[in-house]
């Protein structure tokens, strides 16, 4: 007995769903992804022995003792006024002020960094950060 | 005049290739993509307004634990160690940028000093790494 064959279908992969599966990774791959923000207050470091003598009168100290108080020149402010003081001795002497940060080793990193932040705001460009005593 | 009209052909849009551009997206982000190189150790970050981002490729880091533990590439580092190793990934990249992430409770002395070491490594580029305050 002779079987007649049938004609052949022709073998095909559709692929016009593809790329449909292709963005659908995609946006599941941008969805699942978190970015890594990394963010900071920059500075750059003095050269090691870079020394500069500065005229005493350009210079603005600003005191952070261990228990976080603030002393601007002698006199004690809390934190929402530093912003306001550094900017009207800025406005003083445009260009030359210096202020001088001088942090107590025992002072929360925390608070340091609130008043670091707070002399960026006021525009000081020129924040000088006193060693710690016994460093080289 | 009357132009007969052509027969209307059926409009389309190419699709076969729209997977290939699809993949070639996929790819081009997979080699972009730089993952995480260390863990690091559990800081809680201080807040601050005016920050600046990094560009990532030429960070390294130092972590600070509230008791003032020092980590560098996940092993823990004592302050006299710090200078040498980063006074080579300096040498190795020059525009490195050395990212300081210090938990908002240690102390900050912790910090002073690194930063004495960073000076004598020459690494004199830093960021001390905070969240942004909304």
């Amino acid at each position: 007995m002779i079987f007649r064959q049938r004609p052949k279908p022709e073998a095909e992969i559709p692929t016009a769903s593809m790329a449909d599966i292709a963005f659908l990774l995609i946006i599941f791959f941008m969805v699942s992804t978190t970015l890594l923000e990394e963010k900071g207050l920059s500075m750059v470091l003095p050269e090691p022995g870079e020394e500069t003598k500065i005229r005493p009168e350009n210079i603005t100290h600003v005191l952070l003792d261990n228990t976080g108080r603030i002393k601007i020149d002698g006199v004690y402010y809390d934190l929402s006024s530093v912003r306001k003081v550094i900017e009207d001795k800025l406005a003083a002497k445009p260009g030359t002020l210096i202020v001088s940060f001088n942090i107590q080793p025992e002072c929360r990193y925390g608070t340091m960094i609130d008043v670091f932040d707070e002399l960026r705001l006021a525009d000081a460009r020129k924040i000088s950060l006193v060693p710690p005593k016994g460093a080289k | 005049m009357r132009w007969r009209g052509k027969r209307g052909e059926r409009a389309s849009i190419p699709t076969a290739s729209m997977a290939d551009i699809a993949f070639l997206l996929i790819i081009f982000f997979m080699v972009t993509t730089i993952f995480r190189a260390e863990k690091g150790i559990k800081i809680e970050l201080p807040y601050a307004m005016k920050t600046e981002r990094l560009p990532k490729r030429e960070v390294s880091r130092i972590w600070v634990s509230q008791r003032g533990e020092m980590s560098i590439d996940d092993k823990f580092v004592s302050l006299s160690e710090i200078a040498a190793i980063m006074s080579n990934k300096a040498i190795d990249n020059p525009d490195m940028i050395t990212q300081i992430k210090t938990d908002r409770r240690a102390k900050y002395g912790d910090v002073a000093y690194i930063l004495e070491e960073l000076k004598k490594a020459r690494a004199l580029r830093v960021s001390l790494a905070t969240k942004e305050e909304e």
